[in-house]
């Protein structure tokens, strides 16, 4: 089901502060994400068709454990420094950026502190977003279970940003 | 512990990151795969993986599922963690050691991050 097929007028992100800065600096302010329109809170429902791995919710709180030290073998961190490189290696293939740019993103990915992963809510428009979803959908399902979207280079006047606690 | 550094011996580094990072979402949320009929595949068009990544992540999975006889699906955290840090490691190894000047300037990102404004702040 497309993005301009369903009602929600809200989708829902979350990424990391080090993923934001990186956008802003280098990809021109444009911004990739995956959303949903389903922020995440009650699991069991029939109507929430999100795993809870993909909630936006439970993303956020799962980085805030593992940047405050109560989730001592968190792997979500270490998930986050290999898509910011997976991102900068499409972009060095696309020739949105040079080598050398690539090369500084890798050393961002690996060095920066995990406590500046901190979590940023991403709250879209729906309308918006339209014209940046970009999903390739391989099944070609018409009504897929999961309800998640991809929008690329998505600018920030697209969404607001919230922290939760 | 066996590792997979051989199944990634005929890609380029682009490649075998992409075909890493397939790996680790399907680590992560295999259990999730066949409920939710989510593609371990599902990309942007730009992004979207050929079929030398993709044979090579199947492989992947194969030889960590042979290796442990257990279907991801069915890890438990210990082990989970176990794979999902020795993938990270290797991705992490593709590339070669930073310079000093790229040290240098990821340093001065790190510290010159900004936090946007957020929504109640305005």
């Amino acid at each position: 089901m497309s993005l301009s097929d369903i009602k929600h007028p809200v989708l829902y992100s979350t990424m990391t502060a080090v993923a934001y800065n990186i956008n802003t600096k280098y990809y021109g302010g444009l911004h990739y994400m995956w959303c949903t329109p389903y922020f995440g809170s009650n699991f069991q429902s029939p109507h929430f068709t999100v795993p809870p791995s993909s909630s936006p919710l439970e993303i956020y709180n799962t980085i805030s454990k593992e940047i405050d030290g109560s989730d001592l073998h968190g792997t979500k961190i270490k998930l986050n420094r290999m898509g910011i490189r997976k991102g900068a290696e499409v972009m060095k293939n696309m020739g949105k950026i040079s080598v050398d740019t690539y090369k500084e993103i890798i050393a961002i990915s690996k060095l920066t502190p995990m406590h500046q992963f901190k979590p940023l809510l991403c709250v879209i428009s729906r309308l918006e977003a339209i014209p940046y979803y970009k999903k390739v959908d391989v099944r070609d399902r018409a009504n897929p279970l999961s309800h998640e979207y991809i929008v690329a280079d998505l600018p920030q006047s697209a969404f607001d940003v919230i922290r939760i606690g | 512990m066996k590792t997979i550094h051989n199944l990634l011996s005929n890609l380029n580094i682009s490649d075998a990151r992409s075909a890493l990072y397939y790996l680790s979402r399907y680590l992560k949320q295999a259990p999730y795969y066949e409920k939710y009929e989510k593609d371990i595949f599902d990309d942007a068009q730009r992004s979207y993986p050929n079929e030398s990544i993709r044979s090579v992540t199947l492989a992947l999975i194969k030889f960590i599922e042979q290796t442990e006889q257990t279907p991801i699906a069915k890890f438990d955290d210990a082990t989970y963690i176990r794979w999902s840090d020795h993938v990270e490691e290797v991705e992490s190894g593709l590339d070669p050691e930073a310079s000093l000047a790229e040290i240098e300037q990821a340093t001065a990102f790190a510290n010159t991050m900004n936090l946007p404004s957020v929504g109640n702040d305005s």
